[in-house]
């Protein structure tokens, strides 16, 4: 259950320390923030991002799958940044009311990226690095040790904690809860017998968790020690200098007129 | 006391009134403006009009909520009396408090993305009913459930999709949500009077005005690094995250708080019976 969306491979990625993986995933987001007016000029961080999620390891099946949910957003997108920018540039289409011009089509894939980018970087982060690992790397940059647990424990728990969510709503669905009729306040109100046994599921668990983290020694030291800990390598220092040679020459672009 | 019961109405009156009011402006807005409701919109409006006032007061709300934010991790609180040392503070919690914190970030992330969110408008804004356990994590588990609002939402973000210069604000501003009620609702249990009427004040208009501010001034501040126009960060973001907020903790938090208040105090995680 503590695994969470970590994955276990012996890929390029899993071998970085998590210290440049956190470095790269930063840089994706500083790119894509660069180049959000102009979708062009981000599509060579979002074919990075989508070659370092094959480099992990995670295959090529989870970026398509992630792809065809981020469409959501790029249509969104679209009908959102292209209508605030219907009066700028050429008219490129005409949907309904909805004018799409050349510039209002880039920032909208501009904003796009911004969106997936990091979401695919941040990914391959979590998805290549040990929970383990994530709690030193935080402890490292100054988060308080027992800040970082809980952090790294509800990115663990995270997955299961959906899913219990939605077994709930299947129970409940099947004893005849309609959670999308009636008006809105009849509809909240139906959220409440979801609620309250997802509640009632944390408040059993707080206890078992405590006492995993008191077996384990938790707070016993002011700082966490670890058996393991990641060392800096060749391969890190080169990586690094290439992804900000990379992300720092596509984000200079970006910030050119 | 009938003086006291009658002002807890009022508030109770109040949180209810403004939750129907923003139902039904929108309404009307959607209906004076399908194109583009937020136009028409009074508490748009209302956000636009005051941008110059609410980047002043925010700056205030912005300094005092980061302030109390880092306070108070670091085990200090501001009372009558001047700085307090509180006991609570990060370095000295306890394994409970760890995992209250980690199981309150876990469930409030898990039921942003398991629950649909409830369409107030097609495709114009949305309810999330999880945002109602924000203001309860803080009353019922203390300090490690206002944090754990504030990761749970974090962590949203970062898997959502929405992680940049923002969420900071985001971290801070959902802190702000749990910590407000926390702070200043006296009785957690629901079951009085005070409690219920505090909680409106705090836990329903209280947490909505700040958190709207807080997180939009910040947007605003970072408008060079995040892109987004003024008519998006006042006229839609604020708008959004107050009326959803309103909405939420207004119909569905004193029901869940009611229900599970005495669950909570039985097992022993009420965080006054910690201390």
């Amino acid at each position: 259950m503590l695994a969470g969306i970590y994955v276990e491979r012996d890929s390029f990625f899993h071998r970085l320390d998590p210290r440049a993986k956190l470095a790269w995933a930063l840089m994706v987001l500083a790119a894509s923030m660069a180049t959000q007016f102009n979708g062009l000029k981000g599509s060579p961080v979002f074919a990075s991002v989508v070659l370092s999620l094959a480099a992990s390891g995670l295959g090529a099946g989870l970026a398509a799958l992630v792809m065809l949910n981020a469409s959501v957003f790029l249509l969104v997108s679209v009908l959102m940044w292209a209508g605030m920018y219907a009066a700028e540039g050429r008219v490129i289409a005409q949907l309904w009311w909805l004018r799409i011009t050349d510039v209002g089509a880039l920032v909208a894939l501009g904003k796009f990226l911004l969106i997936i980018n990091p979401v695919l970087a941040f990914a391959v982060f979590f998805a290549s690095t040990r929970p383990y690992h994530v709690s030193w790397t935080l402890e490292r940059l100054g988060v308080p040790s027992k800040l970082a647990t809980a952090f790294v424990i509800a990115i663990c728990l995270l997955p299961s904690m959906a899913r219990r969510a939605r077994d709930v709503i299947d129970v409940q669905r099947a004893r005849g809860l309609a959670l999308d009729k009636g008006g809105l306040l009849e509809r909240l109100a139906k959220y409440a017998p979801v609620l309250i046994p997802l509640m009632a599921r944390l408040i059993g668990d707080v206890w078992d968790l405590s006492m995993v983290l008191a077996a384990r020694g938790l707070g016993y030291a002011r700082r966490r020690t670890y058996v393991l800990e990641p060392r800096w390598r060749l391969r890190d220092t080169l990586f690094l200098a290439a992804s900000l040679a990379f992300y720092g020459g596509v984000a200079a672009w970006g910030l050119l007129p | 006391m009938p003086r006291a019961r009658a002002v807890y109405a009022a508030a109770v009156a109040a949180g209810l009134a403004v939750a129907a009011a923003v139902v039904w402006a929108f309404a009307q807005a959607l209906a004076a403006s399908p194109e583009n409701p937020w136009a028409a919109f009074p508490i748009s409006q209302a956000f636009l009009a005051a941008r110059g006032a609410l980047l002043i007061l925010g700056g205030v709300v912005w300094a005092l909520g980061t302030a109390a934010f880092v306070m108070e991790l670091a085990g200090y609180t501001v009372t009558r009396r001047g700085l307090r040392r509180t006991g609570v503070g990060v370095a000295s919690w306890s394994v409970v408090d760890v995992a209250l914190t980690a199981l309150s970030a876990a469930v409030y992330g898990g039921l942003l993305f398991a629950t649909a969110p409830i369409v107030l408008v097609p495709g114009f804004t949305w309810l999330r009913p999880a945002n109602a356990l924000a203001p309860l994590f803080g009353m019922f588990f203390g300090l490690p459930g206002c944090l754990g609002a504030a990761i749970g939402n974090l962590i949203a973000d970062i898997l959502g999709g929405f992680f940049g210069v923002g969420s900071i604000g985001g971290f801070v501003g959902n802190f702000l949500i749990a910590y407000l009620p926390y702070k200043f609702v006296r009785d957690h249990s629901f079951s009085t009077a005070p409690s219920i009427g505090e909680f409106y004040v705090w836990g329903v208009l209280g947490q909505a005005i700040v958190s709207a501010v807080y997180i939009c001034w910040w947007l605003d501040v970072m408008q060079a690094f995040i892109g987004l126009p003024v008519f998006v960060i006042w006229g839609i973001i604020a708008p959004i995250i107050f009326s959803n907020n309103v909405i939420v903790t207004a119909t569905l938090s004193p029901v869940l708080g009611r229900a599970l208040f005495p669950l909570i105090k039985a097992r022993g995680l009420y965080w006054r019976d910690r201390l």
